[in-house]
């Protein structure tokens, strides 16, 4: 499951265009009252967080990542 | 409080003695001693009131309950309610913040004042008493917040006999409405709206019941439920010592949103240590411990080292915190309904 949360604050009819654009798969989520940010210690924008199926943050990577790496941490946490 | 002056108040303004309560229904937003803009007619004195509620939400199977004290105070341009909310079970605010303000314009919707995040759950509940104080029997509105549908939808309202005061039921008035399009539209195929009020034109409790489909297919419900427990006028006095208390704790609770920095933290501690004794024995007292508390914590988390990597670092092996957004489909979704599933969690933006 991928969700994706956004940080502007643009409504729903912008990221629609932008999804329908780019042809993006995952949930997005909107930024809310921006809590999940605080939560997250979101500094850098992407930052890509992995949870196991028991619910255990496992892994966090600030920044653009390579897809091998992200690869790396998704089949180290399917793993678990 | 100090001194109750409901009984002398009320007689004051000469209404009710002559009034019968089919009259009382229609002369509701002008009777009412608390929760009214003073564009009704107040003429010298605006109400100064406090109301408690006890709060119960049902989103499908999540239930949540808390109680939220109203004062209504004078502010510019109309009347502003302060709340605080609390989940006395658990000592919890809803919504992460315990006090807040909604002002309360002449006409149309309460407006949030964003000086601290809302609850959703607070701010409907405070909308849904604002409605209810006006509905009229027949034909009307009724605010969709009560539901959590940010519209107002057509209800039928008659008066039902009751024991003491009077009683007004309404039911949608259309078969089904549907609230989203889309491929799954969001259909509202029921509203059951129960509202009670006091022989003296008080609304005593509130309760709506919503039934929903999305695409065709069940889909969770939702309900609001309102009981009054405590209600008086207060002292012009005591009035004015709320508004203060308020507008000392506003800037601090506004650091304690936005400000994880120590200097920030510090510099509100200090503003707030100033004055703080001054204000513990005022009205907003309790609210004075509650942040008092929450400063303290959040002093220990910005004297954790400030990078967000550090920090974030700490939460790496522990169960993800929880949080509950809207998808672009303004369906909520909540990050414990995928245990079971690995989830990949990505925050983004366009730059």
């Amino acid at each position: 499951m991928v969700l994706a949360i956004n940080a502007d604050n643009d409504g729903r009819s912008k990221i629609r265009e932008y999804v329908k654009e780019e042809g993006l798969q995952q949930k997005m989520l909107l930024r809310g009252d921006g809590v999940g940010f605080q939560q997250y210690h979101i500094k850098r924008m992407p930052t890509v967080y992995f949870v196991d199926r028991k619910g255990v943050l496992v892994s966090r990577s600030p920044g653009y990542q390579d897809f091998a790496d992200l690869e790396k941490s998704l089949k180290s946490t399917l793993r678990r | 409080m100090k001194h109750l002056r409901v009984e002398s108040w009320l007689s004051r303004s000469g209404l009710l003695a002559s009034l019968g309560s089919t009259t009382i229904l229609t002369v509701l937003g002008a009777l009412f001693l608390f929760l009214i803009s003073p564009s009704t007619g107040w003429g010298e004195e605006p109400p100064v009131a406090t109301a408690t509620w006890e709060v119960r939400e049902l989103k499908g199977d999540d239930e949540s309950k808390y109680t939220v004290t109203i004062y209504q105070v004078e502010a510019p341009g109309g009347t502003r309610w302060i709340w605080r909310a609390i989940d006395p079970e658990n000592g919890t605010y809803p919504g992460g913040f315990p006090i807040g303000s909604v002002r309360l314009q002449k006409r149309g919707k309460p407006r949030p004042e964003l000086f601290d995040p809302l609850s959703p759950g607070v701010t409907q509940a405070l909308i849904a008493i604002h409605a209810a104080v006006a509905a009229q029997e027949g034909d009307g509105w009724a605010d969709g917040s009560a539901v959590g549908i940010r519209r107002n939808l057509p209800v039928k309202r008659r008066d039902v006999a009751v024991e003491t005061g009077f009683s007004l039921k309404g039911s949608l008035s259309v078969e089904k409405l549907e609230i989203r399009g889309g491929k799954k539209p969001l259909v509202l195929t029921s509203l059951e709206e129960e509202l009670h009020y006091d022989e003296k034109g008080g609304l005593t409790e509130a309760h709506w019941v919503a039934g929903m489909t999305r695409g065709g297919e069940a889909y969770p419900g939702r309900e609001l439920h309102l009981v009054r427990k405590e209600v008086a006028l207060l002292e012009e006095e005591e009035g004015k010592e709320v508004q203060r208390g308020f507008e000392f704790l506003k800037p601090v609770v506004s650091v304690l949103r936005k400000g994880m920095s120590l200097v920030a933290v510090e510099m509100a501690e200090e503003r707030f240590n100033k004055d703080r004794k001054e204000f513990a024995k005022g009205p907003l007292g309790e609210v004075v411990k509650d942040v008092e508390g929450m400063l303290k914590e959040i002093r220990e988390m910005a004297s954790q080292p400030l990078d967000p990597d550090e920090r974030a670092k700490k939460l790496l092996g522990k169960a993800a915190p929880d949080f509950t957004l809207e998808d672009l489909d303004g369906d909520e979704v909540k990050l414990s309904d995928y245990l079971g599933k690995t989830v990949m969690l990505a925050f983004w933006g366009y730059s």
